[in-house]
């Protein structure tokens, strides 16, 4: 008999002393947060937190001005990893977003001249950069919300991961071949990754329209109208490559994958499009908004003009009928501003220059 | 003996104690917010917070606007709040985006599909904005920007939010007209916060008159003074150029604004035209 008061008495004080401990935990582990680190560390974080309240939590005691700290004590409290991202990602944007509005006048566009514009296009490129770079080393650098967003968190995480571990690389005009051959390497090695996580198809999507060269491709058969069939064959066909043109050809292995992707009949379309006369013809109907139609009869009417003998009946008689295709006097006029729209060339070259590419 | 027994049940106490007030983390496993389908209704109406906010998990809630409430509760400044709530939000409004983009009416031509879906995109952040702003009573961001500093920046969000801009029907003159008021209203409400120079600037980057300038300079390539000093004199006038004239007013005032050469190249612009 004598044992029960014993025990119970022993009871009833381990379970008050276990009630007094758990009281002071959350405190606790809201306080204990070591830098860089998910473990806690009361040490420092006693110094991080000197006005701690001991109930409940205060966002007093979680946030700091040191963004890894912020983060551990956002984990030391469960805060999921999502919600650590928006609130250090969000401050970390606020706080580069306030500094390109400061160098951004909106209105300068208006009165600045190209190269006044290109410095503070410089500026703003140099903070975006800063800020990306800042993100990544957070270990914070996330896809637009608009990317890829057909495919889903989890495989949008592992895109995350693959340009993490893989960056892709602005490449410019004065871009030397090495970092043009270092990019490359790096958009491969992003692929082979995600070829783990995305299905074929996805992962083709993902290549035309996030990490690949869709925008130049289609900037290079422009004015052949491609299917949405042709397009994927002739993407596949010279995706990842260096699509510089000298001559109006691409190298002659890429042209060669180019002509088997289309077939003779379409390559040959291809061709006739980069012709140097048919190129600028191309970009001056896409100016004016023009027809396929409209543009057959003014290709018909140059070939004719071309022909003819050079007078000024046929010269007027030229004009009138440019006039009627095109029932726009601004487009009349930028068409006869220069013989590169108005006739063919006894020779006609093809076009030449370098497509932007990644 | 005892001192055993004593121990054993201490221990026991011990045990028994920490597994009742363990942290409610542990104990809410279950009850970790389920996947959004949409911002209904339930997610939006207010129930009132009845246990102590210890753990994160006793913050977040599948109800947004306890969410807000919680974050309140433990004093988060409100652009934390507003973070937070957007990533939120766009969570749940991103699935209809993304079932829209994984359609088959998708175009496959990059410059298409691009265009596609920025206009999807746009139409989904309009619909996180009114979510955020107007169903969940969150402040809009107001930050330093070139002209104006972020209090101002505030007040030109309020002036918006007391007399909004209106999508104007141009055969129906109420609404044009409305649209009209509007606008005067913000200018006055916005004339107690700003200088007349900023206020100047607000009407040229936030109101379209820059660009409305920048149509009628067209080719002039003007410099800043010029823009500045032609945007004056367009006030309140009207600027139809007919048979290689303006009204006898607005010459008046181009001229002063532009100097007689300058004027003289704007008016042949516009006769070429």
């Amino acid at each position: 008999l004598g044992i029960l008061p014993v025990a119970l008495a022993g009871l009833l004080i381990g379970y008050v002393l276990a009630v007094a401990v758990s009281s002071l935990r959350p405190a606790r582990e809201a306080l204990s947060v070591a830098p860089n680190s998910n473990e806690p560390s009361s040490a420092s974080a006693t110094k991080e937190h000197p006005e701690a309240q001991p109930m409940g939590l205060r966002w007093q005691n979680i946030d700091s001005q040191d963004y890894l700290q912020l983060a551990g004590n956002l984990r030391a409290i469960g805060c999921p990893e999502s919600v650590i991202t928006s609130i250090v990602c969000g401050r970390v944007t606020a706080l580069y977003r306030a500094r390109i509005e400061k160098v951004r006048n909106p209105l300068a566009k208006y009165w600045s001249s190209s190269v006044e514009r290109s410095t503070s296009e410089t500026e703003v490129a140099k903070l975006v950069q800063e800020r990306d770079k800042l993100l990544t080393q957070l270990g914070l650098y996330t896809v637009s919300d608009s990317s890829s967003a057909e495919l889903g968190d989890e495989k949008r995480a592992q895109i995350q991961q693959a340009l993490l571990h893989f960056p892709a690389q602005r490449l410019g005009p004065s871009s030397t071949p090495e970092e043009q051959g270092q990019a490359r390497a790096n958009r491969k090695a992003r692929i082979d990754y995600l070829s783990d996580y995305l299905s074929p198809e996805e992962l083709l999507n993902y290549r035309m329209y996030e990490d690949g060269q869709g925008h130049a491709i289609e900037f290079l058969t422009r004015n052949v109208q491609l299917t949405p069939e042709e397009f994927k064959k002739v993407f596949l066909a010279i995706d990842n490559e260096d699509l510089t043109q000298t001559g109006g050809k691409l190298r002659p292995e890429l042209e060669a994958r180019l002509k088997e992707a289309l077939g003779p009949e379409r390559y040959g379309e291809y061709e006739e499009s980069h012709r140097i006369n048919n190129v600028v013809l191309y970009d001056f109907a896409k100016q004016f908004k023009l027809t396929s139609e409209q543009v057959g009869q003014l290709k018909q009417l140059r070939t004719s003009f071309s022909n003819a003998p050079m007078n000024r009946e046929n010269t007027l008689a030229y004009k009138d009928a440019v006039g009627q295709v095109l029932k726009n006097s601004s487009a009349v006029q930028r068409f006869f501003s220069s013989p590169l729209f108005y006739r063919v060339p006894t020779s006609s070259q093809p076009a030449s220059g370098v497509l932007p590419g990644k | 003996m005892k001192l055993a027994v004593f121990l054993i049940a201490t221990v026991l106490g011990l045990a028994l104690g920490l597994r009742l007030t363990s942290p409610a983390q542990n104990r809410t496993e279950a009850t970790k917010p389920a996947e959004f389908a949409a911002p209904t209704e339930s997610m939006l109406s207010f129930k009132a917070v009845e246990k102590p906010l210890l753990r994160w998990s006793d913050v977040e809630s599948t109800n947004l606007t306890n969410y807000v409430a919680n974050l309140r509760a433990i004093g988060c400044p409100e652009e934390v709040i507003r973070d937070v709530l957007r990533d939120e939000v766009k969570r749940i409004l991103g699935k209809k985006f993304a079932l829209t983009m994984s359609s088959t009416n998708v175009p496959i031509v990059p410059s298409q599909r691009m265009e596609f879906r920025s206009r999807e995109h746009a139409r989904m952040l309009t619909a996180v904005d009114s979510t955020l702003y107007n169903d969940l009573g969150i402040e809009r961001e107001a930050f330093d920007t070139f002209f104006f500093t972020a209090a101002q920046e505030h007040e030109i969000l309020r002036a918006n939010a007391l007399y909004p801009r209106i999508s104007t029907d141009p055969s129906d003159p109420a609404s044009v007209e409305q649209a009209r008021q509007n606008k005067i209203a913000r200018h006055k409400y916005l004339a107690g916060f700003l200088s007349p120079e900023l206020l100047e600037y607000y009407a040229l980057a936030r109101e379209g008159e820059a660009h409305r300038v920048a149509a009628f300079l067209r080719a002039m390539q003007p410099t800043q003074q010029e823009f500045l000093n032609v945007f004056r004199a367009l006030n309140n006038q009207d600027a139809t150029f007919q048979n290689g004239r303006f009204s006898p007013e607005l010459e008046t005032r181009l001229k002063a604004a532009l100097g007689p050469e300058r004027f003289a190249k704007l008016v042949a612009l516009k006769g070429s035209d």
